[in-house]
């Protein structure tokens, strides 16, 4: 199989659908090609940031009625359904796709992006930086990486309002969690920045930051729905 | 002192009021429960019938209704919420349920259906399930011995066992252990953020498996004679195998994550842990 055949199944080796035979030869070819390494670096980052944009309303949502049965007003329902978890799985060009309309609305762009993760607060765009040597890249922020952040301050803000409702056991115990995930994050973040293109981190950066997501998500429901 | 503690202990059982009725079911009747506090403990019968046991405050009422192919058993009083409720129920061989709770730990004993348990401040233990299985606690440990079909536990500080599963097996949990014994499935999911992950059980040519921890152990224990290609990923961990697996290793990325292939290689099986240690054990 050529590289370009090989290209073309990167987004089945992000989903796990390739045999062991295929998976293993895959493996040895990214063991020499930087721009395969590259790309599916960058498949793994816009399924992360596909995962933090908003949807669009089902036609029937059920959650409004479940909301209602515990209580919860619906302004706050209303932020904790927007930020249900979900599955995703794209083909490549879908992921192409998706990756071009980023870079559109995201400064910088993904497919610019070359090198490097964000350190903080979260993943980062990068565009090289006028005058400055090509490896170099300014942090720029795009709609994902916005979106994932509007999701986890959303939360957050909810668990703050409502957290007195909860034992303070059950705070306590939701609250070192989540500084356990932030710890991992940053770890994680760290090894990134030495190396960038390393897809196991970059998929081990975007689940932890799906963990936390799915976390604060939780701890903000136990809180509204406790009165 | 030792007037005093019988003084309340006979104080509080003038509180308490003991409810004990039993209703006849529909087959295939789904149970619904919801407590704030106590204990939910269920065993089965070979009759179609519900057995509702409970302590509870004598101003506290345990009412048991029967709406179709649903049967709720929920306990009220006039003002507020009961505040601590002992559930025993008996119920029919087979029988699916929902209990939930907040300060609440839930036993489940014996061959009921599909159950779906959840609790904050509380353990939960659901032994001889025939369906599948839905468990999470934010506070508690949680055990479940068997279950069929789709199993899911969820937890965030307790730790987590199951064994004798059969079918799709996730795990999820923040900063606790794993351990999955004699877990007989084609799709395993197991991961963890501050803990350990053991696997003791099959990989079925064709299955998936995934076992992942940040800050933790992977211990994979599986026979020698498996057919997998087992991929492995850690950043600052390590990698051993028994010998008798015969694991070589050609290739090496940065980041150390590589591929090896067990047999012909049929299932897929990763093993993730940023940096801990990754074992792969001959059972």
């Amino acid at each position: 199989m050529t590289p370009d055949q090989w290209t073309a199944r990167l987004s089945e080796y992000l989903d796990g659908e390739l045999d062991g035979a295929e998976r293993q030869a895959l493996d040895a070819h990214l063991d020499g090609c930087a721009d395969c390494r590259d790309t599916l670096a960058e498949l793994q980052r816009v399924t992360l940031r596909a995962t933090a944009l908003s949807d669009r309303e089902p036609a029937a949502d059920l959650w409004p009625g479940i909301a209602a049965r515990i209580g919860l007003p619906a302004a706050t329902a209303a932020r904790v359904s927007r930020l249900a978890p979900r599955r995703w799985s794209f083909t490549l060009p879908q992921l192409a796709a998706a990756g071009l309309l980023l870079a559109a609305v995201g400064a910088g762009g993904l497919w610019l992006a070359q090198r490097s993760w964000s350190p903080e607060p979260a993943a980062m765009a990068r565009e090289p930086v006028a005058g400055a040597e090509g490896s170099k890249f300014r942090l720029t922020r795009n709609e994902g990486d916005d979106a994932y952040d509007r999701a986890v301050a959303d939360l957050e803000r909810v668990l703050a309002e409502n957290r007195s409702r909860l034992d303070t056991a059950t705070v306590r115990v939701l609250e070192e969690s989540l500084r356990t995930i932030d710890r991992a994050l940053a770890r994680a973040r760290t090894a990134l920045d030495q190396d960038p293109s390393n897809s196991y981190l970059n998929a081990h950066l975007a689940e932890t930051m799906r963990r936390k997501l799915d976390l604060l998500r939780r701890a903000a429901a136990l809180a509204t729905a406790s009165s | 002192m030792t007037i005093t503690v019988p003084v309340l202990l006979l104080a509080a059982a003038a509180w308490q009021q003991q409810t004990d009725t039993t209703v006849a079911v529909p087959r295939g009747a789904r149970l619904e429960l919801n407590a704030h506090a106590g204990a939910i403990r269920v065993a089965t019968w070979e009759r179609n019938e519900l057995r509702v046991r409970a302590v509870h405050g004598s101003r506290d009422q345990v009412t048991v209704e029967v709406r179709g192919s649903v049967v709720t058993v929920d306990a009220s009083r006039r003002y507020g919420i009961p505040s601590f409720v002992e559930y025993d129920l008996t119920v029919p061989r087979g029988m699916a349920m929902e209990l939930g709770g907040v300060e609440t730990e839930i036993t489940v004993e014996g061959p009921v259906g599909d159950i779906t348990a959840s609790s904050v401040e509380g353990g939960i233990a659901i032994r001889g399930a025939t369906g599948s299985v839905s468990a999470n606690s934010v506070e508690g440990d949680i055990v479940i011995q068997g279950g069929t079909g789709t199993i899911h536990v969820s937890g965030v500080d307790g730790e987590i066992r199951v064994s004798d599963a059969k079918g799709e097996v996730t795990v999820e949990t923040v900063d606790s252990d794993i351990t999955l014994e004699n877990v007989d499935g084609t799709s395993v999911d197991a991961g963890t953020v501050d803990g350990t992950v053991i696997y003791r059980g099959t990989i079925h040519d064709g299955g998936r498996y995934r076992f992942t921890s940040h800050d933790g152990d992977v211990l994979l224990e599986v026979p020698e004679t498996i057919n997998a290609t087992i991929s492995v990923a850690t950043f600052e961990g390590s990698f051993e195998a028994d010998p008798a697996f015969k694991v070589q290793i050609t290739q090496t990325r940065p980041g150390k994550r590589f591929s090896f292939v067990l047999g012909n290689g049929s299932a897929r099986v990763e093993l993730e842990s940023f940096d801990g240690g990754i074992r792969l054990i001959r059972r």
